[in-house]
């Protein structure tokens, strides 16, 4: 069955092109985040010098920024991921069927961490970022270890690791300020770094494994 | 048991596994970039170029340029190469469902 041969090495290199695009969805998403996230920080920061600038209320200018990033997260997180699963759906289409609960509790991991934050006392307010976001990375890289639908994404346990790690010394600081500006260059650096990292290991692993001949 | 000859030609664009591999993967993704698609074979980019050219010349697929921040090249599906894919897959399945 020289037909179903061909057939079944180019669904192994269709598998291996998904894991490529997730993997990079991963990397545009992090890098999304660990820019705009900090953006609107420094945005809620020095809002009453902006707004007066732009002639209008501090609250005002600190929900509108604050709406207008979260909603470009979410758009450009939802257009990277939904970008990749057209394979997916497609392939539905094609009979092989491929069920993706992880999408759900991913996305629902991430809406909780952030927003327990709320209820950290006012001097963790800073740190809680860091606690939220390593947190969500480890609990997806442990969703996707275990659906075991695409090949791991060492990048989410990394990036974890290093934001909850970054952060212990981070809570021990007593000046507050310090302790914002600390945060948001470690958020930054562990989101687009790990962004990065996650771009270029998929571009290679594209290229690695048996040929297709 | 079915032989493999049941699957009927499709104007030979489809004989080549290098071939096949890039409409599956269109089918599935609609456009890919030219440089995905060469480190996914794992081929040089004259050999993919060869094998787009037959598949274009067959009216299966067609090359664009994609705006980025880099000049890309794209491959994309055309909907006759869909088409053409789709009719693949049935008598494959087909044969398939024979054999079982």
């Amino acid at each position: 069955m020289e037909e179903v041969e061909k057939i079944s090495k180019a669904l192994k290199l269709v598998e291996r092109y998904e894991d490529y695009l997730f993997r990079r969805a991963w990397g545009m998403t992090f890098i999304t985040l660990g820019l705009l996230a900090p953006l609107n920080a420094l945005l809620v920061l020095k809002a009453q010098m902006i707004a007066f600038i732009l002639g209008m209320g501090t609250e005002a200018f600190i929900s509108l920024a604050s709406i207008i990033i979260t909603l470009t997260i979410i758009a450009l997180t939802i257009y990277f991921f939904t970008s990749a699963t057209i394979v997916v759906s497609r392939r539905r289409k094609f009979s092989f069927s491929r069920e993706m609960p992880h999408a759900f509790a991913i996305s629902l991991i991430w809406f909780i961490s952030f927003n327990v934050t709320r209820f950290f006392p006012e001097r963790f307010a800073a740190v809680s970022w860091l606690w939220a976001a390593g947190c969500a990375s480890l609990l997806s890289y442990l969703v996707l270890w275990k659906a075991q639908v695409h090949k791991s994404f060492r990048e989410l346990l990394v990036t974890g690791l290093i934001l909850l790690v970054a952060s212990l010394p981070i809570a021990l600081l007593s000046e507050a300020a310090v302790a914002e500006t600390a945060s948001l260059i470690v958020f930054t650096i562990a989101f687009v770094g790990g962004g990065f990292y996650s771009i270029v290991t998929a571009s290679k692993a594209l290229g690695e494994g048996e040929e297709a001949t | 048991m079915g032989q493999p000859n049941e699957i009927p030609e499709i104007g030979g664009a489809f004989s080549a596994p290098h071939r096949l591999t890039i409409m599956l993967v269109l089918y599935l993704h609609k456009r890919v970039r030219f440089k995905d698609m060469q480190k996914l074979l794992q081929i040089t980019p004259g050999n993919l170029d060869h094998h787009v050219r037959k598949l274009e010349q067959a009216g299966y697929v067609k090359t664009r340029y994609v705006l980025s921040w880099r000049p890309l090249v794209a491959i994309e599906i055309t909907e006759e190469g869909a088409k053409a894919f789709r009719d693949y897959a049935t008598r494959l399945r087909k044969l398939l469902e024979k054999v079982k």
